[in-house]
């Protein structure tokens, strides 16, 4: 029962370059291995195999330490703004979370303007930081969880599924900030989607994933006009919209 | 298709709660045979009017200030909760947007099927079951025998709602009630549950009155559409007027807001935009994203993996 083939590779050989100011998209069915791979990044569960290197430095070679400061450069905003944030603690607190986290010392003064400050930035009023989660949209919740990503001034932000639990018209906001936000903070994404249409918007390369392999990874307009790989045929990029 | 008879019609419903309205005058009929759409943002009031329908609104909190609804020229005023749970389930079938928190995961999914039968018929224990594997086998369930005896937690995703499906329709429902069936749901179950669903409607020829807020799964499978904004029915009409001539702004903006697959606009429309009637145009140029790439792609990236491999094993869950 325990036998070496009851193991399946959950992301079996996937190579590519994430550049700075870049949108990269990834697309996949669920169980591709997309999350798998985003989580592998980060050393949330370390690979089996192959390299990682984040601005040049290999991160198996790193201490935990280090590992620690890389997270704090790589940032993840989910798709589920709900289950996020913690429904006792207000909205300030859980901004400040990460500082708190990663030990930028700041005295709760400063904290709390650089608070107000991310709150800003993800354009919502400075009353919102002594409100609950519950009172908040689906919409004003997802910023908050961007700026609270934003916090620890990541360099990249891994947005798995950001904007799919959101309505169609609260979608479009949402992908505008995080846009202007790419541009005032020099950041750049990894940005996972199953919507091939968002994900096309938003990247400037796309990577296609399926059982673990990536089966495509090309600029995002030449993708859509020349698409090789079975994928499309499975997904809807030909579906009338 | 259309016979002259609605199945179900309602009347003028308005709901309010303390000060503020939640429904507005909301007034449509559901014909024979039909699949009507209603669309709409979240808090429009397509889930509240749809759990209206199906009497399983909480109305002590709810202020029902008018509403008149007739299924099949009964009224279905003042009900009681014994008369209702003979019509739902038997006449209305529904299903929701989250199999997961519908189907028990610790009970037999064959038996929570089951329960529908011995709620609205008096077959034999053996009939019974062989109903529940037929419709089983109707809603494409692999393996129906397996299914009827694995609990709900041993499911995907996709396989909940086929057994949520074929727990709505095992009593030959006329109407059919499907609040975002598909939206939890991967995208390519998704097109094999929208394909399922038009195939029994064809085959039981009931109703469907389907609720989403996607607008491209819409315009595929409806007949006709309502458009919900704030509480009010702000248009309605058939699948091609709505969505090749829409009149409203809010329609025309949730045809839009959605990034479109040919265009790149600088900014994404709202649909605060187009009822201001702000009209977001600015396209980027190839040019432009050319010479932007070339100045991204010219540094050393930030993040460079290469030929990652991450073993998973079928056990994981046991560690």
């Amino acid at each position: 029962m325990f036998k070496k083939n009851k193991y399946l590779k959950a992301v079996q050989g996937v190579s590519f370059d994430l550049f700075k100011g870049e949108t990269l998209g990834l697309v996949g069915e669920s169980g591709c291995g997309k999350s798998t791979l985003s989580r592998a990044l980060i050393y949330l569960d370390p690979p089996t195999e192959g390299s990682i290197l984040f601005q040049g430095k290999e991160l198996s070679s790193m201490t935990s330490e280090q590992i620690r400061s890389i997270r704090k450069d790589i940032q993840f905003v989910f798709q589920d703004p709900y289950s996020a944030l913690h429904p006792l603690k207000k909205i300030g607190q859980a901004i400040a979370e990460p500082l708190q986290v990663h030990q930028i010392t700041l005295g709760s003064k400063e904290t709390k303007i650089r608070v107000l400050e991310l709150l800003e930035a993800v354009g919502l009023a400075a009353s919102f930081y002594e409100r609950y989660p519950h009172e908040l949209s689906g919409g004003q919740r997802q910023r908050i969880v961007i700026a609270r990503a934003l916090a620890t001034e990541p360099k990249l932000i891994i947005c798995d599924e950001a904007v799919a639990a959101l309505d169609i018209s609260v979608q479009a906001q949402v992908l505008n900030l995080l846009n202007d936000l790419k541009e005032q903070f020099d950041l750049s994404y990894l940005f996972i989607s199953h919507d091939l249409n968002v994900v096309k918007y938003m990247s400037d390369k796309i990577m296609v994933m399926q059982n673990g392999l990536l089966v495509e990874y090309g600029e995002a307009d030449d993708l859509y006009i020349n698409p090789k790989k079975t994928y499309h045929q499975i997904t809807h990029w030909s579906l009338p919209r | 298709m259309m016979s002259k008879k609605p199945l179900l019609t309602l009347n003028k419903l308005g709901i309010t709660v303390g000060e503020k309205e939640l429904l507005k005058d909301i007034s449509f009929e559901v014909f024979p045979n039909e699949i009507v759409a209603i669309v709409g943002e979240s808090g429009s009031g397509k889930s509240l009017t749809a759990l209206s329908i199906a009497g399983l609104l909480p109305e002590t909190k709810l202020n029902v200030t008018s509403k008149q609804l007739l299924f099949n020229n009964e009224s279905l005023e003042g009900l009681s909760e014994s008369e209702w749970q003979k019509i739902r389930g038997n006449k209305i079938g529904m299903i929701f947007q989250e199999p997961q928190s519908s189907l028990n995961p610790s009970m037999k999914c064959g038996i929570q099927v089951m329960e529908m039968l011995n709620q609205h018929t008096q077959d034999n224990a053996e009939n019974k079951k062989n109903k529940v594997l037929a419709s089983f086998e109707q809603v494409y369930l692999d393996n129906p025998e397996r299914i009827f005896n694995d609990s709900g937690n041993k499911l995907s995703g996709g396989q909940k709602q086929r057994v949520m499906i074929a727990m709505a329709l095992i009593c030959n429902p006329q109407l059919l009630i499907a609040d975002e069936p598909t939206t939890a749901l991967d995208v390519t179950v998704q097109k094999e549950i929208i394909s399922l669903i038009i195939e029994r409607q064809k085959a039981n020829k009931m109703s469907v009155l389907f609720i989403s807020h996607d607008l491209t799964l819409v315009s595929q499978l409806a007949d006709r559409v309502l458009v919900m904004y704030q509480g009010e029915i702000v248009e309605s009409g058939t699948v091609t007027e709505v969505f090749n001539a829409p009149k409203e702004a809010y329609t025309r903006g949730l045809l839009h807001a959605r990034p479109n697959a040919k265009i790149r606009l600088k900014r994404l429309p709202t649909i605060a935009d187009f009822i201001n009637e702000e009209k977001q145009t600015d396209e980027v140029g190839e040019n432009v994203r050319k010479k932007r790439h070339e100045e991204i792609y010219s540094v050393p990236p930030l993040l460079q993996v290469k030929d990652l491999k991450k073993r998973a094993c079928t056990f994981c869950w046991l560690v």
